[in-house]
């Protein structure tokens, strides 16, 4: 689902944030990216939806050769991988329901399909009691399951968390990836750059670390254990 | 594309212009300031035209004879002008008329005629009247034709000057509009730089979640638009009714003083404001959008 084949990315004054990296993710898999703070996990994330082009080597979604994307192809794309950030990006003056809805309007989703969809969603995610309320006035994990809900929308393939539970409390943080988890069951490959050591040993995955913009350690089923 | 979606960024559009009220509003008035102006250009070079149009129609073609034609060859020359259907009068002015017409014009200044009574210098002529004054140019290229005719004068100077004048009038508002128009669309740039600033964070979800570049483009090219539009529909409405105003102001206290009436010209007028309007706020919006919506 997901292949990096020798990908290099570098910043300017020669940062090499990915260092050569081969990388398979299959169809279906859940994986945590573990590792220190400036390892290279973002930009490798953004590399996936093409928010960042690799220098050299070559990337694979889905089959799909996108290193050389045309730049009118990258809102396809874009609609075959949801993202989800720490800081949950919702817009302030749109209510959940709202957020959700323009989601799938900007993807020109029709009125009757986006009333479908919507509640579905909302359900999904355990907030159908809170679709007209804003963002400020939900709690951390709701916010996150309303960007979650947002991220899944449009039936992506992949689904990209970065740091999806870093201001979030251990309980709410084993909630937020155990619906991640649901999302996986589902049928969507999940990818999640993480420094949460609770939530990835006890609900161990697919384990993949990086240092220096390179992977040291790639286990099945490993626990995140950079630090010793 | 679908009327829902049509009617989604109509409205995403309008929701700009509200949310960036006072920039919205500064920006109408420069597009408004900006057609006034050039539309005042457009009215003055009109009412010229209008001026030039009245004094054509009085004006007469003369036809100056050759010296040696005699009065035979004058009766003849008079009997075919009678016969032409776009000629309405052609009187005769012997040398001798003319001759006197001119002292009197010079009655005051008598020293310039001075030496002229014995060899009058000006020949005999026929002031020739077009029932149809577009046709006036035609007449005076058949006259020129015409047997024993030296030379046709039929437009004056004032009018070449007029004509000209009309011609500064209208590059006038031309070079207007471009001074303008260049401020206008900075100002509308600046205003859509605004929206796309303060809707930064929608931006960035729609190219998150993989709206096109053409959906995430439209509002902000349609509000650079609807500001455009608004703008010259209120110069258009302050250029109708003040017009309307002076013509009735006229009509009551100068009667004398020649105003095109405002049809059909207002409607060709309200065309050009309108569509230049168009232009301008979806120039300004998309130059803006090249610069600062990176998508």
């Amino acid at each position: 689902m997901i292949k990096f084949h020798g990908v290099t990315k570098a910043f300017q004054h020669d940062v090499v944030a990915i260092d050569n990296i081969d990388l398979h993710i299959r169809k279906g898999e859940f994986v945590y990216l573990v590792g220190p703070s400036g390892a290279g996990k973002s930009t490798l994330l953004k590399l996936i939806y093409r928010e960042e082009r690799p220098d050299q080597g070559q990337i694979f979604i889905d089959g799909e050769d996108i290193t050389y994307i045309h730049p009118a192809d990258i809102p396809l794309l874009r609609r075959d991988v949801g993202v989800v950030f720490q800081d949950f990006k919702l817009l302030p003056d749109r209510t959940v329901y709202e957020n959700i809805a323009f989601t799938l309007r900007v993807i020109d989703t029709t009125p009757r399909a986006i009333a479908n969809r919507v509640p579905e969603l909302l359900q999904l995610v355990g907030l159908q009691d809170r679709a007209n309320h804003f963002p400020n006035q939900l709690s951390g994990g709701e916010q996150q399951r309303c960007a979650l809900a947002r991220a899944i929308a449009s039936t992506p393939l992949i689904i990209i968390a970065d740091e999806p539970t870093g201001n979030l409390d251990p309980e709410t943080s084993m909630e937020i990836v155990r619906l991640l988890g649901d999302i996986n069951r589902m049928g969507a490959t999940v990818v999640m750059a993480t420094h949460d050591k609770a939530v990835v040993n006890a609900l161990p995955r697919r384990v993949v670390e990086m240092r220096s913009g390179q992977v040291t350690r790639d286990d099945a089923s490993g626990r995140y254990e950079y630090a010793g | 594309m679908r009327v829902s979606t049509i009617g989604f960024l109509t409205g995403e559009a309008f929701q700009n212009i509200r949310k960036n009220g006072l920039m919205s509003v500064i920006s109408v008035i420069t597009v408004t300031l900006a057609l006034l102006i050039f539309a005042l250009f457009l009215v003055l070079a009109y009412n010229l035209d209008f001026v030039i149009g009245g004094i054509e129609d009085q004006v007469e073609i003369r036809v100056y004879l050759k010296g040696d034609l005699d009065q035979q060859g004058i009766d003849a020359l008079e009997a075919t002008l009678n016969a032409n259907r776009d000629i309405a009068s052609a009187q005769f002015v012997s040398r001798k008329e003319a001759m006197e017409m001119l002292r009197q014009q010079f009655a005051d200044k008598a020293g310039v005629l001075a030496g002229l009574e014995d060899m009058n210098p000006l020949p005999d002529s026929f002031a020739i009247r077009v029932t149809d004054p577009e046709t006036a140019d035609g007449v005076a290229s058949w006259l020129e034709g015409l047997y024993g005719v030296d030379e046709v004068v039929y437009k004056s100077d004032v009018i070449d000057k007029l004509v000209v004048l009309a011609q500064y009038l209208r590059m006038g508002a031309l070079g207007a509009l471009a001074i303008l128009g260049v401020a206008t669309l900075l100002i509308i740039g600046n205003t859509i730089r605004l929206t796309v600033h303060a809707r930064r964070r929608e931006v960035e979800i729609m190219k998150l979640v993989g709206a096109t570049n053409a959906f995430i483009r439209w509002p902000f090219v349609l509000e650079g638009i609807l500001l455009g539009v608004i703008g010259s529909a209120i110069s258009f409405g302050g250029i109708y009714f003040g017009y309307q105003w002076l013509l009735g102001a006229v009509a009551r206290y100068l009667p004398f003083m020649p105003l095109a009436p405002a049809s059909p010209y207002i409607l060709h007028l309200a065309g050009a404001l309108i569509g230049t309007g168009f232009l301008i706020g979806a120039l300004g919006s998309s130059l803006s959008l090249r610069r600062y919506l990176r998508v």
